[in-house]
């Protein structure tokens, strides 16, 4: 189970108009990994991610995520592929004038009829399960309230809760807490990699925070210049490496 | 050029702003408090008890309404829109007519600027603060102005207009008063709006600095709203041209003029050229002001300026328009005797009785026409709003809904009310429906607004997670847009209280036609007491319009 591929690449690269967003890059990467996606900016880890999740099709090379190629599946089995992929944004994108239930419930969209997601917004389902996300994240009381009048903290919760309804397999977050000050990131981070080893799901983070990325994650991966520099636990990275990344001498 | 008017995109978000200056009630209101949901099901609940009454009285469905022998006549009239009179000498008529309508529009909105941007100044909270506290509570006299100006404001164009006749006879100066007075206060609101919401921070910055008012307005607010002024101007300007068509209808000359007499003579070829002649100087207008608001540029700025100055004299001298007559002593004379004769108010004939009635019928009218207009105005914004990427066959579609919304607009509601009138007999029906397709595009047009305008990540997110378009719509897109879609509703509701006025004057009911009968008798006393209701329940609907915006928020 461990060692099955939830993420296999094979020299993959992507051309963005004349740049080499990604070049050549094959990687592996397996069930219940915590991988730390670190690198300046311009180094493709978002481009990487978005390959990953589908939006961005490979010019080159193969991707397989949970054994299939998302650019070569039919409407129906690449909706059904992207249910099991949850993505986390920075700016959360959620709805503000929706109660806090829906923009819950809209992380099951991807495996609910249409109208099973019309009724519910009409009289919520599946409330329960919604509250026990909820009150793992210590905001069960808010339940009904609209969105829009909860604080950033809260509100980066029920994101995340949108992506624990959704039961996705494989997270992806693309820089979660680049916005956020140094002990919310942390707080953030760890609410995500806490969740990935309870349930044993698949994280992968792009992040700017070196440090963190060492502590919490157990692979690191260096992007530079949209090829892979290192691939190493946490453990083995050594200072040298990090200089190698943003040493912006070395062109 | 109507294919530019129709596809400007860039325009969109400007255009909701603008609607949004406008609608801004009070600013004291509280909007962190939550409501519960008892509080919207009975606004709901009451909006569709009201809504229910307003088309029950109407006996839609209970009597006839359909007048069956005017069908034939509407097929000729539809059979002559392919054909419509191209003669040489109905061109001249109508290029004659459009220049007279341009020249009014144009004088009225200069009218309009000059009032509005020294109005602007005193209305605004931040001129009366006093100067130590810079965040306490404006001065009482900052609210009496407010007050007063409502008044100019909450009096339609035509009003003004019969008004004002009564005192300077039929002279051009009447048709840009009456547009530039009740323009220009509302533009001193929006300018004020603007002022109090953007220019405090730096106005107040250089106050501390130990700046005096005036050089801390020059430096710290002109620079910060005068963009949006300008072209906040130029999109009166295009209200004010249909204003203009508006006013020709009940006398002023120009095409509204023409419109009447053509129907008169039910010369059904004329009327389609007139018709084509609207919706073009709408279309041209529209992609003025769309290409001036898109890029700020300086010199497109200046140009247009110019180009309003140099048509500006030339519309003086077409018009004829002079302060002679107004400065004579007979003008002196009739102002008084027009004084003279409006005080004290007199009830209508019929007394409260009637007055009651005509409020009653107005609020009929106007609920039937937002209404429709209303439900209307969302799946065609949504049809009409364009988007990053479409198909061929949606952008057709788009396309043609926005020339829809176009054609809608720029033809005036007492024209619409005519076209009913071929197969509905008399009444608040044709009315509210003639009222409804004015409203329809011009609701549709912010509605499609707002949803080009939306914040498109959420959707996109769901659409990653694998939920189906139908399902984006209805837990992103919907919900995001439809609170300010609500907003601009109710707010053009207050809007078509005023309107109402020129539909009841061509017989549609309501204190429009009391006010037309008032009018034909000479009753001034009378005039006075219909103008002070129409205000009274344009200021009601407004705080009920806010409270609504508010709970629904």
């Amino acid at each position: 189970m461990t060692d099955q591929a939830v993420v296999s690449l094979q020299n993959l690269t992507v051309l963005r108009g004349d740049t080499t967003a990604l070049a050549d890059i094959s990687l592996r990467i397996r069930s219940g990994e915590r991988v730390a996606l670190v690198g300046p900016s311009g180094a493709g880890k978002s481009t990487l991610l978005h390959v990953i999740n589908g939006s961005v099709p490979p010019t080159s090379g193969r991707v397989e995520v949970f054994g299939a190629d998302p650019s070569s599946l039919t409407a129906t089995s690449l909706a059904a592929l992207l249910a099991r992929i949850g993505t986390a944004y920075q700016d959360l994108a959620l709805v503000g004038p929706l109660r806090v239930i829906h923009n819950v419930n809209a992380g099951r969209l991807g495996s609910w009829s249409l109208g099973r997601a019309l009724r519910s917004l009409v009289k919520p389902v599946d409330i329960t399960a919604a509250k026990v996300v909820l009150a793992r994240l210590g905001l069960e009381d808010k339940l009904w309230v609209r969105t829009d009048r909860l604080s950033g903290g809260e509100q980066q919760r029920v994101a995340l809760a949108r992506l624990l309804v959704q039961d996705a397999e494989l997270i992806l977050a693309d820089e979660p807490i680049a916005s956020l000050d140094p002990a919310r990131g942390r707080e953030v981070l760890e609410l995500f990699c806490g969740i990935a080893r309870q349930d044993h799901r698949t994280l992968i983070v792009s992040l700017h925070a070196f440090d963190l990325a060492l502590e919490m994650c157990d692979r690191v991966i260096g992007l530079r210049e949209g090829r892979v520099v290192f691939d190493a636990a946490p453990e083995n990275v050594e200072p040298a490496m990090a200089r190698s990344l943003y040493d912006l001498g070395r062109a | 050029m109507i294919g530019a008017a129709v596809d400007d995109r860039a325009d969109s978000l400007v255009v909701t702003s603008i609607a949004t200056w406008e609608a801004a009630g009070r600013r004291t209101a509280d909007w962190s408090k939550p409501v519960g949901l008892w509080t919207r099901r009975l606004w709901l609940v009451a909006a569709a008890a009201l809504a229910g009454w307003a088309f029950w009285a109407t006996g839609l469905g209970r009597r006839s309404l359909v007048n069956p022998r005017g069908w034939p006549q509407v097929r000729s009239f539809l059979a002559a829109g392919v054909h419509p009179d191209l003669s040489g000498e109905f061109g001249k008529i109508v290029v004659d007519a459009t220049i007279t309508t341009i020249g009014y529009a144009l004088l009225g909105s200069l009218l309009a600027l000059v009032i509005g941007l020294s109005g602007g100044l005193f209305m605004s909270e931040l001129w009366w603060r006093r100067p130590r506290h810079p965040s306490g509570r404006p001065r009482l006299i900052w609210f009496i102005i407010r007050s007063l100006a409502v008044v100019p404001r909450g009096i339609h164009e035509a009003v003004w207009a019969l008004s004002l006749v009564a005192i300077l006879g039929r002279d051009p100066l009447v048709g840009v008063l009456a547009i530039g007075i009740p323009f220009g206060f509302i533009t001193a609101k929006v300018v004020a709006e603007m002022i109090d919401e953007s220019a405090v921070r730096p106005y107040n910055a250089l106050r501390q600095a130990g700046s005096r008012r005036l050089p801390a307005f020059a430096y710290g607010v002109v620079p910060v709203v005068g963009s949006d002024v300008v072209s906040y101007a130029f999109y009166r300007f295009e209200c004010a041209i249909r204003s203009s068509v508006v006013l020709g209808v009940i006398g002023a000359g120009g095409l509204g003029f023409q419109f009447a007499v053509s129907f008169q003579a039910v010369r059904s070829r004329e009327i389609w050229t007139l018709i084509y002649t609207v919706v073009l100087l709408a279309a041209g207008i529209d992609w003025w002001g769309a290409r001036l608001r898109a890029t700020a540029s300086r010199r497109r700025i200046v140009l247009s300026l110019v180009v309003a100055l140099a048509l500006s004299i030339l519309s003086v001298v077409h018009l004829g328009v002079s302060f002679r007559r107004a400065t004579s002593a007979r003008t002196q004379r009739l102002f008084t005797r027009f004084l003279h004769e409006s005080w004290p108010p007199r009830l209508p004939l019929g007394g409260w009785h009637a007055l009651q009635r005509a409020v009653l019928d107005t609020l009929q009218l106007s609920v039937v026409a937002i209404s429709t207009a209303a439900l209307l105005a969302i799946p065609l914004g949504y049809l009409g709003s364009r988007r990053r990427t479409e198909t061929a066959g949606r952008r057709a579609v788009g396309w043609f809904t926005r020339l829809g919304l176009l054609v809608l607009r720029a033809v005036p509601p007492p024209i619409w009310a005519s076209l009913f009138l071929f197969v509905l007999l008399p009444g608040p029906v044709p009315g509210g429906f003639a009222l409804g397709c004015y409203t329809i595009g011009v609701l549709g047009r912010l509605n499609a607004s707002v949803m080009e305008n939306i914040d498109r990540r959420p959707g996109r997110v769901l659409r990653r997670l694998g939920a189906s378009r139908t399902a984006v719509l209805s837990y992103a897109d919907a919900p995001l847009a439809l609170p300010r879609v609500v907003a601009l509703s109710l707010y053009r509701w207050e809007v078509t209280i005023r309107e109402t006025v020129i539909v009841g004057l061509v017989g549609a009911g309501g204190l429009g036609r009391l006010l037309g009968q008032q009018q034909a008798a000479f009753d001034r006393a009378g005039i006075v007491t219909t103008v002070a209701t129409m205000i009274a329940l344009s200021f009601l609907i407004d705080v009920i319009s806010s409270r609504l915006r508010r709970d629904l928020r």
